[in-house]
């Protein structure tokens, strides 16, 4: 969205006060984004059969909020990946790339892959070793990050 | 009349058959639900709404009372299904394809039933809703937990003093809301001590007088004093596997002066995070359920232990459940009902028969006005002057340091360990406390020792039951022979005499921490327990020193903390 549109959308729903036109962490493991990188392993690895992985940039049109706090962010990025079916545990499953832990992941809703989001890219370099961890049960994935 | 003679008998009735709490009482059993809806209630900031349904076990036709509540809250897990296949989302309904709810607060059952017939109102409560988005919040959904409970709690009232449906008047004077027990499992475990924070932030409208958290997680380290706590931790958890659990227990111990209730830690050899609920058990509920150490644990299988093994110590299902039943339906007895079961607790009287095991060991910590601290142990100072002003002196004793808790103490114990297999010093996801302060101790003599005296005016330990300490074997110290438990004499001195016991004889505590794969053995400071009345021919107003002789074994290793009279 062209960043003057951006502005108003922010500003109207300002005016409006109303969360009516923020987006949540869910929405954004949901909607469209570009294709940064992108894995192709399909043998599953490891205790939860992780297999690969995807990086897609999300452009946001309204903000984010989390915990009740708005983040005006312009840009986060969806960390996928694929394999499982995952358990659905009180661990949290946390993805890690190039050492950084991300915040939890969710499971998708069929339990094929899990998702985090991420508003700083600036660990998603390539060669990137990717990570899913619960607790100290880590599983490493086959493919570094490569980026497009 | 036939009321109250009903009431009467069950008065009468309920000490003959508490010998055993897991035994279900004299009274029949109704079990309802209700259910307002799966997008009935929205927690604060949380992303999504979620259900009000319960499950509700009462004695059948409700003779008397009112009657203490008892709440549960069950943890993460899958929440809807079809067929064998698991799903994560909520509703159920806005899924492209027919799901149902996975009844996960069913799971309890079995528990419920047991209390209802012992004179209690048991209510177990639906998180799926919870479940679907609570990675999506920092507290990972622990303050939405304590808000769930909280407006059921609300629902309660209602039912209790205007009625309302599904029940009508049924419960009108009928739930005593002073009386209000509380279980979760797993992210529930958290939950339930996040709302006895809250519901005391609110003034404390719900008399909250038992918590009970059952292989819970600890991500924000919330602590609750001035209520009785239970935390019970299996010990083959492939889940929570580093038994975070235990900083309950760990953080609550000297948090406030004058506390006025006791502490537990159980722990459950053989047992994994999953069997205490049935809807989370193969075999009775088959869609996303697991046993979790077998298929979350790499290399779990293959543990002695706790893996598939031929002879390995894990119990069954059923087993695990008889566990819970006598632990979770003991405690809320012991501490709602007015029954006693406190020596259970204290590890006084061996497990029940409804525990179906005796493999259980127990941490207790009992009301500060029921404690003489002898060491607490809990910084350097404490290694030459104890918690009474005493000296304490050691020979032989290497190494003689503190380790896990504050600064500059090490984080770690063992540190080229797992954290899993240190659960007292674990970290938290979403808290930078620190963990339980030990004494790391080891000797290589049977002349070594450490001596803790008693300064004038605090030398009379008539009052108290026992002397007590917690301990672990360190199994990352090769001084202790692989597979064989420690021994030690406890020596208490007056200005004339002393006497001696050999620890061995007195308590089971001091085993070799059992597996070898991945999350186990773990560390683990179990109490000892010393009734004074082992200790012979000596004056009990008037003892001068604590002793620990390591001259049972040529040498070895442990981890202390909390020496302590007792009751």
């Amino acid at each position: 969205m062209p960043r003057l549109n951006r502005v108003f959308v922010v500003g109207v729903c300002l005016l409006l006060a109303s969360s009516l036109c923020a987006s949540t962490l869910e929405d954004l493991l949901n909607m469209p984004g570009t294709v940064l990188a992108k894995g192709s392993n399909s043998l599953p690895v490891g205790q939860f059969g992780v297999k690969s992985y995807k990086v897609e940039e999300l452009t946001l049109s309204e903000p984010v909020v989390i915990d009740g706090q708005t983040i005006n962010a312009v840009k986060a990025w969806r960390v996928t990946i694929t394999g499982g079916p995952f358990p659905v545990r009180d661990q949290a499953a946390v993805i890690s790339v190039g050492g950084v832990d991300l915040r939890p992941a969710l499971e998708v809703s069929d339990l094929s892959a899990v998702a985090t989001i991420t508003f700083d890219q600036s660990m998603l370099t390539n060669a990137a070793v990717i990570t899913l961890s619960y607790g100290e049960d880590t599983t490493v994935l086959p493919e570094k990050l490569t980026r497009n | 009349m036939r009321k109250i003679l009903f009431a009467l008998s069950l008065i009468i009735a309920l000490p003959l058959l508490g010998t055993d709490p897991g035994t279900r009482g004299p009274l029949s059993v109704t079990r309802e639900e209700y259910n307002f809806g799966d997008t009935a209630f929205t927690p604060t900031n949380f992303p999504g709404p979620v259900e009000l349904l319960a499950s509700v076990h009462y004695p059948t036709g409700l003779p008397g009372g009112p009657y203490p509540l008892v709440v549960f809250l069950h943890g993460r897990h899958a929440t809807c299904f079809t067929g064998r296949t698991g799903f994560l989302l909520w509703p159920c309904s806005s899924f492209s394809a027919p799901l149902l709810p996975i009844p996960s607060y069913q799971g309890y059952d079995y528990i419920a039933d047991v209390l209802a017939s012992n004179g209690y109102i048991v209510v177990s409560i639906s998180a799926n809703g919870i479940n679907a988005r609570d990675n999506f919040v920092r507290d990972l959904g622990a303050l939405a937990r304590a808000e769930l409970i909280q407006k059921h709690l609300d629902i309660w009232n209602g039912f209790n003093t205007i009625g309302g449906a599904p029940f009508g008047s049924k419960f009108v004077g009928k739930v005593d809301l002073t009386r209000v027990g509380t279980m979760g499992h797993s992210r529930g475990g958290e939950g339930v001590v996040r709302h006895f924070v809250l519901n005391q932030s609110l003034g404390s409208p719900y008399g909250i007088k038992a918590v009970f958290p059952l292989a819970p997680v600890d991500f924000n380290r919330p602590v609750i004093n001035n209520v009785p706590l239970a935390v019970m931790l299996p010990y083959c958890d492939g889940d929570v596997a580093d038994l975070q659990g235990v900083h309950f227990y760990d953080d609550a111990r000297y948090n406030v002066p004058g506390d006025t209730a006791a502490k537990d830690a159980v722990l459950v050899m053989g047992a994994n995070h999953n069997f205490f609920n049935t809807i989370w058990t193969p075999g009775i509920f088959d869609a996303a359920s697991a046993d979790d150490w077998n298929a979350f644990v790499p290399g779990g299988r293959s543990d002695p232990h706790c893996g598939q093994v031929k002879g390995n110590a894990r119990l069954t299902p059923d087993q695990q459940r008889g566990t819970g039943l006598a632990y979770i339906a003991g405690f809320f007895r012991n501490n709602l009902g007015g029954e006693d079961f406190n020596s259970q607790f204290s590890g006084d009287t061996p497990p029940p028969p409804s525990a179906t095991t005796d493999q259980i060991f127990l941490m207790f910590h009992a009301p500060d006005a029921g404690r003489l601290d002898v060491n607490r142990l809990l910084s350097a100072a404490d290694l030459t002057t104890n918690t009474l002003g005493g000296a304490v002196s050691q020979a032989g004793i290497t190494p003689y340091e503190l380790c896990g808790g504050e600064a500059p103490q090490p984080v770690k114990c063992l540190p080229a360990e797992r954290n899993s297999r240190q659960p007292h010093t674990t970290p938290s996801a979403r808290s930078p406390k620190r963990g339980l302060s030990q004494l790391q101790a080891g000797w290589s003599s049977i002349a070594a020792f450490i001596d803790n005296g008693l300064p004038k005016g605090t030398r009379d330990v008539s009052a108290f039951h026992a002397l007590q300490f917690r301990a672990s074997l360190n199994f990352g110290d090769a001084r202790n022979a692989v597979g064989a438990p420690q021994n030690l004499t406890v020596v208490l001195s007056d200005r004339k005499n002393s006497s001696r016991v050999t620890v061995s004889n007195v308590s089971r505590s001091l085993f070799y921490p059992p597996g070898e794969k991945t999350h186990v053995p773990k560390l683990l400071l179990n109490t000892v327990r010393v009734p004074l009345s082992a200790f012979q021919n000596i004056d009990m107003t008037n003892i001068t020193s604590v002793r620990f002789e390591f001259d049972q074994t040529s040498s070895g290793a442990l981890l202390i903390s909390d020496i302590a009279f007792s009751n």
